[in-house]
């Protein structure tokens, strides 16, 4: 097989599939600007200059924004992949080898993801411009606000996707190649397992909320125990996840 | 030469944990020369579905072997697997397994863009190929838009396209409604004419009388056989019946 048989292959896919992959690069493009916009606030001058806890507060925002994305993206990307476990086992049947299996699926992630990155970034710079034209709009102060680029930012941007991309590609990759084409192609007929409900993860779950609003509610001095604040919100989290599949 | 020889299969699943084994398949023996219509029938958890896995190489059998023309199917190295089920095998599902996105000529067309065939060898084996089976002018539609006869002889075309060696269908009538399963089955008595070997597995009477020899299947062994010769459909369908009653009376005597 050829490259250009792989590139139509891979480009046919995404485009006869488009009614999971349009939902799919929506929410990709949306966590992509979400990121970026709060990334671009890290390098801004303003909040520079207005207080020295600003960019940090901001870098724990950027922390949990990207956490959120890779934990938004790899779910939706679980969920699609389900839904073409029929068709890649129906290939696998047909006659293509795994490897070849493979290849496409690098192709269509390279294509999903390179548009989900660039459009992420055009409509994050495009309400970044926006937000701020409000702000300074509805705030009058002296001195103007501006939503600078900076390609450090999109480097940023572009290497934290790529990586969380790449992530979802390995899944995917694990489910083709650890599975045999009969039970792909039974694949979506199995539905999401029943949760088990588990002790140890309800015990640990409390534990986490029970420290992280702990923590929250003995802080003294909000702008000093940042850090702190910062880890009772991850606590918070992580023991929500915990307490909902714990069953 | 047989075309296909089933040689001791044997079968065993075991699950992960536990000690329990099951044997789907005990010691089946048959042989298919080219040119045949087979029909293999047996109840559900005879063994029937694991037997079709393992000719379609999707599984591997425990003991024994399977040879297409003198060749063991285990000898066939894993990267020539793929090739050797593209190439020598065509595949009929119960449920089509046509893909919803593509057009049916596009899901004709699959295994064909798999092996890298120019579009115009494949536009020139598309036309002798639906013709006859009369989906021609429904080709640029989508699946859900033809009723499941229509869909089936497409998945039949799909099967058809790479002139495979052997064409495995399993339960090809099963979702069919009768006047669907009528026509589908004629259609393979005529493509097993112009010479196509036919390995079909059905527990439909109708449908199996329309092969030239039907093997029963019962408990992971072949134990019975017989042959249409000249008979009807009619006279066919009687004596199959009739041999399915003598498995089912078999059976009861160990109860």
């Amino acid at each position: 097989m050829t490259n250009a048989i792989f590139r139509k292959l891979a480009i046919r896919n995404i485009r006869s599939n488009k009614q999971i992959y349009l939902p799919y690069l929506l929410s990709a493009v949306a966590t992509v600007s979400m990121f970026y916009l709060m990334a671009n606030l890290l390098n801004n001058d303003f909040i520079h200059q207005r207080s020295s806890t600003l960019p940090l507060l901001f870098n724990f925002g950027v922390v949990v924004i990207g956490i959120f994305s890779f934990i938004f993206i790899l779910y939706t990307n679980s969920f699609l992949i389900k839904r073409r476990k029929k068709e890649l086992g129906l290939y696998a049947i047909l006659g293509m080898k795994k490897l070849h299996v493979v290849r496409v699926l690098f192709l269509e992630t390279l294509i999903t993801g390179s548009i989900g990155i660039l459009l992420g970034l055009i409509v994050g710079t495009v309400l970044g411009k926006l937000s701020f034209l409000a702000l300074n709009y509805v705030l009058h102060f002296p001195a103007k606000m501006n939503f600078t680029l900076s390609a450090g930012t999109v480097l940023l941007t572009v290497g934290v996707f790529a990586v969380i991309f790449l992530i979802a590609l390995l899944y995917n990759i694990s489910q083709v190649t650890f599975s045999n084409p009969i039970k792909l192609m039974k694949g979506k007929q199995a539905g999401e397992k029943e949760p088990k409900s588990s002790i140890f993860l309800f015990l640990l779950a409390i534990g986490l909320l029970g420290s992280g609003y702990w923590i929250s509610l003995t802080i003294s001095d909000p702008i000093a125990a940042l850090t702190k604040f910062f880890l009772a919100v991850l606590l918070v989290i992580a023991g929500t996840y915990f307490l909902f599949i714990s069953g | 030469m047989a075309l296909l020889e089933v040689k001791h299969l044997k079968k065993v699943y075991s699950t992960r944990f536990s000690s329990q084994q099951v044997e789907a398949l005990k010691d089946v023996n048959f042989s298919i020369e080219k040119g045949e219509y087979v029909a293999i029938m047996g109840e559900s958890g005879s063994g029937k579905t694991t037997l079709l896995n393992i000719l379609s190489t999707l599984d591997t059998p425990t003991s024994g072997e399977v040879l297409l023309e003198g060749k063991s199917l285990a000898d066939i190295k894993d990267s020539e697997m793929s090739d050797f089920r593209r190439n020598d095998l065509g595949f009929v599902f119960q449920d089509f397994n046509l893909l919803d996105n593509f057009s049916l000529k596009d899901n004709i067309f699959l295994p064909l863009v798999l092996s890298n065939t120019p579009v115009k060898e494949m536009e020139e084996r598309l036309k002798p190929i639906v013709k006859p089976l009369g989906i021609e002018k429904l080709i640029e539609h989508y699946p859900y838009e033809v009723s499941g006869g229509q869909k089936q002889r497409a998945a039949v075309a799909r099967a058809l396209i790479t002139d495979p060696k052997l064409i495995l269908a399993d339960e090809p009538t099963g979702a069919l409604d009768s006047k669907s399963s009528q026509s589908l089955l004629e259609t393979f008595e005529d493509i097993n004419q112009a010479g196509q070997t036919i390995v079909m597995v059905t527990h439909s009477t109708r449908a199996a009388a329309h092969a030239n020899r039907v093997l029963f299947i019962q408990d992971g062994e072949v134990y019975h056989e017989v042959y249409r010769g000249e008979q009807t459909v009619d006279q066919f369908m009687d004596k199959i019946a009739q041999s399915l009653m003598v498995i089912a009376n078999r059976g009861g005597q160990y109860d």
